[in-house]
């Protein structure tokens, strides 16, 4: 009896296991479709891709170590924080700080994907693929 | 170079426990097969290699990837603690030969294919927790750049918040962040090796504690197989690839022989290492340190009689047991606590009205489709109470899932939410366990066996 109930466990395991190892392959060829909120973003799903695309080309226009305020469109939930939390991770030679923070008011460049900031706090350093960078003028600067 | 350093160093830090510790965790008179040996000597390296990194960030010296590979060559010189095997138990049988298992049986190679499928999937990064990008990958990148444990880094405002932890147990993203120096990258996709071997070591120590047990070998090999296909199922269903829930269960299935009462005369150690390891990895891995003492401890006095009650032989014990955990957790509470880290949602005032909504949760980590209602398993815990052999790995298990209930009962998050989203990785650190736990628990020559008095 023991032995039988183990062998059931096996099989209901066994099969789980495949499941989800076949799961996991299908998932990962089929990537490039998967839908784009950042919440449920994985490493190579075509957002994500974007994003890395956008920040190793800011990277160049980055100094090491230095502040710099992260932007992007909070078009539902918490999609911003998530954006911004990928972006940390993907940038970590400069300190990324989210917009909106009070560290952020005080940050010498920003970055926005997939949206513009206004030109009179922050002059435009490059135009990238899916964002800008920018340097950020001093508050009470003209 | 970092696939390499991925596979050097877990190995490097198994060399130096097996050499620097492995007499210590042994018993002569009682020792434990190959595969939990090499899981604890794993456990004590990297417990070693971190107290090390630390020490050395706390002392201003930053980590580069010359000073670990001299630090690593040092402790590879560090000849073996403990006494000699020869001369440590005069007039008794100085040395027996564990239990082996057998040969690789069609359980082994079941489990060995699906650790492989699992690090060939983890390596795409398509299973990856998305903890390893909001925490432990970050900070392991943090730490990278700095050479150091980046204390400023972890106490800014903006790295706080759910999700980050800035509070937690820095054993994994340093481990992640020496493997990137060594490699001179930050490559993620061999950091999830780390993970593959964590998995490896859980099933390699749960293979010796069944040969061990003298439990039978289809149901050992059947056993193996079905922990392996619970543990890939849990990793895959729920992304836990880069996470430290691995370690957690390492930890307890490292410990689970001393528990088991098959350890001899080092459990104490065994429990000591198993302890550190888990409170240096993730924060719940605190309360499970102290639950492991505590059972280890009253299992001791139970099972060896008036002798081992003694006040001096208990506080011998609980200084073998509990050095190594206070080792891990008094420098961590000590500099946490001073860069103000701990996160207020932590924990609330207990909330007994909050149960029905934990419950719901429950329900739903329970049938979520990627689980296949493994979770169940779960419900095997009491069978371990029924086995003298089991009962205290039954108390730690139990304890540590308390625990979570009382976590989920006094948060400030809101409930059904919380344990969605930790429920099933916290179920993971414990399945494998119970699972092999229960295994042990019907085996029928278990009371025959059965190392505590009637």
């Amino acid at each position: 009896m023991r032995k039988l109930l183990l062998g059931l466990a096996l099989a209901w395991a066994g099969l789980a296991a495949l499941r989800e190892i076949d799961a996991a392959v299908t998932g990962y060829d089929l990537r490039e479709q998967r839908p784009s909120a950042p919440f449920g973003w994985r490493a190579g799903t075509p957002a994500e891709v974007d994003l890395e695309r956008f920040l190793a080309a800011a990277r160049p226009l980055l100094p090491p170590g230095s502040a710099v305020a992260f932007a992007s469109p909070d078009s539902s939930g918490n999609d911003a924080l998530f954006r911004y939390r990928w972006a940390a991770y993907l940038l970590p030679e400069v300190d990324l700080l989210p917009t909106g923070s009070p560290a952020a008011a005080a940050a010498s460049y920003a970055l926005s994907f997939r949206m513009q900031l206004p030109p009179t706090r922050f002059v435009p350093l490059a135009r990238l693929p899916g964002g800008w960078a920018y340097r950020v003028r001093p508050a009470g600067a003209r | 170079m970092s696939w390499l350093a991925a596979l050097a160093l877990p190995l490097i830090l198994w060399g130096i426990g097996r050499r620097a510790f492995g007499r210590a965790l042994s018993d002569p008179r009682s020792p434990l097969p190959r595969g939990p040996r090499a899981a604890l000597a794993l456990l004590a390296g990297a417990l070693a290699f971190y107290l090390a990194l630390a020490l050395l960030a706390w002392a201003g010296i930053p980590w580069t990837r010359w000073r670990l590979l001299a630090m690593l060559a040092v402790f590879l010189a560090i000849p073996p603690l403990g006494r000699p095997a020869a001369v440590s138990h005069e007039g008794r049988p100085r040395e027996s030969s564990p239990r082996e298992p057998p040969r690789l049986g069609w359980g082994d190679v079941a489990a060995i294919a699906l650790v492989v499928a699992f690090a060939l999937i983890a390596a795409t990064r398509w299973v990856t927790t998305p903890d390893f990008v909001y925490h432990w990958g970050l900070k392991a990148e943090r730490f990278a750049g700095a050479g150091a444990i980046d204390f400023r880094v972890l106490a800014r405002p903006w790295n706080g918040g759910p999700g980050v932890h800035p509070d937690y147990p820095n054993l994994l993203p340093s481990l992640y962040a020496a493997t990137a120096l060594l490699a001179g990258r930050f490559d993620a996709e061999a950091l999830m090796l780390w993970s593959a071997l964590f998995f490896a070591a859980v099933v390699a120590a749960l293979r010796g504690l069944l040969a061990a047990a003298g439990v039978e070998r289809w149901t050992a090999q059947a056993a193996i197989a079905t922990t392996a296909a619970v543990m890939t199922t849990f990793a895959l269903g729920n992304l836990l690839a880069g996470s430290a829930d691995w370690m957690i269960a390492l930890a307890l299935a490292a410990a689970a022989p001393a528990l088991c009462g098959l350890a001899g005369e080092a459990a104490d150690l065994q429990i000591g290492v198993a302890a550190a390891f888990a409170a240096a990895a993730k924060i719940e891995g605190v309360p499970l340190a102290a639950f492991l003492v505590a059972a280890h401890l009253l299992a001791r006095a139970l099972r060896e009689g008036p002798a081992a009650r003694r006040p001096a032989t208990l506080a011998r014990s609980l200084l073998r047991a509990g050095l190594p955990p206070a080792a891990a957790i008094v420098p961590w509470l000590l500099v946490t606590a001073r860069h103000g880290l701990f996160q207020a949602s932590n924990s609330g005032p207990f909330d007994w009205s909050r149960r029905q909504a934990i419950w719901r949760g429950v329900l739903d980590v329970a049938g979520s489709a990627p689980l296949h209602g493994l979770p169940w398993a779960l419900a095997l815990l009491p069978l371990l109470w029924l086995s003298r052999r089991t009962r205290a790995l039954a108390a730690v298990v139990s304890a540590q899932t308390l625990f979570y209930a009382w976590a989920y009962l006094a948060s400030t998050i809101e409930p059904r939410f919380y344990v969605l989203s930790n429920g099933s990785r916290l179920l993971f650190q414990l399945l494998p366990a119970v699972l092999v736990g229960a295994v042990l628990a019907t085996e029928p020559a278990a009371g025959a066996a059965d190392p505590l008095p009637p």
